[in-house]
């Protein structure tokens, strides 16, 4: 287990991350970026559930982040399918 | 031994936060989609392995199983979305659209013009 006081700092500093990459989802200069940014606060939602799952020393908040990843999959081959295609399924 | 693991999370912790602040700056700093991209796929193995460590190293069973199976996932979708993104991009967009010193079928522009 980490020390408490990196842990907090590590819990505020991600939260920091992703509201900046979320105002990246929001401001990407095109569609294709914002996926990509997309993507990318889901892998900082992840990050925070780790860490909260070491902080209050909890299982299940690996059980989020697993399905987190499962469906942050999905939905970026389902959205660049429909970028490339206009269907998911062809 | 035992001693130093508090340690070794927080070198760990910190060295994530470190990779993943330099990936977030990357996605703002390159000009273009491929580069961007570029700086955006380093984040599963060096932003979220670290941390999965940290669980690992923690030593509890429930914790080590969700880790282990989390990480392989990680790993092997990553790249996928990550080709998927990059095709999507080139399959749309001309190629004259990508930014000068990106390379193209493996050559940079400027030296592609210059040898034809």
């Amino acid at each position: 287990m980490p020390h408490a006081i990196v842990l907090s700092i590590a819990i505020i500093w991600m939260a920091i991350l992703l509201a900046i990459s979320l105002i990246l989802v929001i401001a990407g200069p095109s569609l294709l970026e914002q996926i990509l940014a997309f993507d990318m606060a889901t892998m900082m939602i992840l990050g925070g559930l780790l860490l909260l799952a070491l902080a209050r020393d909890s299982s299940f908040d690996l059980d989020a982040g697993l399905m987190l990843a499962l469906f942050s999959f999905g939905g970026t081959m389902a959205a660049t399918r429909y970028y490339r295609k206009g269907t998911i399924f062809s | 031994m035992s001693g130093l693991v508090p340690w070794v999370s927080d070198v760990l912790i910190l060295g994530a936060l470190l990779m993943l602040t330099i990936a977030l700056y990357g996605v703002f700093r390159m000009p273009d989609i491929y580069t961007r991209l570029h700086a955006a796929s380093k984040t599963a193995v060096f932003g979220i392995a670290p941390l999965l460590l940290v669980i690992v190293l923690t030593g509890d069973a429930a914790f080590i199983s969700r880790a282990l199976l989390m990480g392989v996932f990680i790993i092997l979708t990553t790249p996928v979305a990550a080709h998927s993104i990059a095709r999507a991009a080139f399959e749309t967009e001309p190629p004259e659209h990508i930014e000068r010193w990106t390379p193209v079928d493996g050559m940079p522009r400027e030296f592609e013009s210059r040898d034809s």
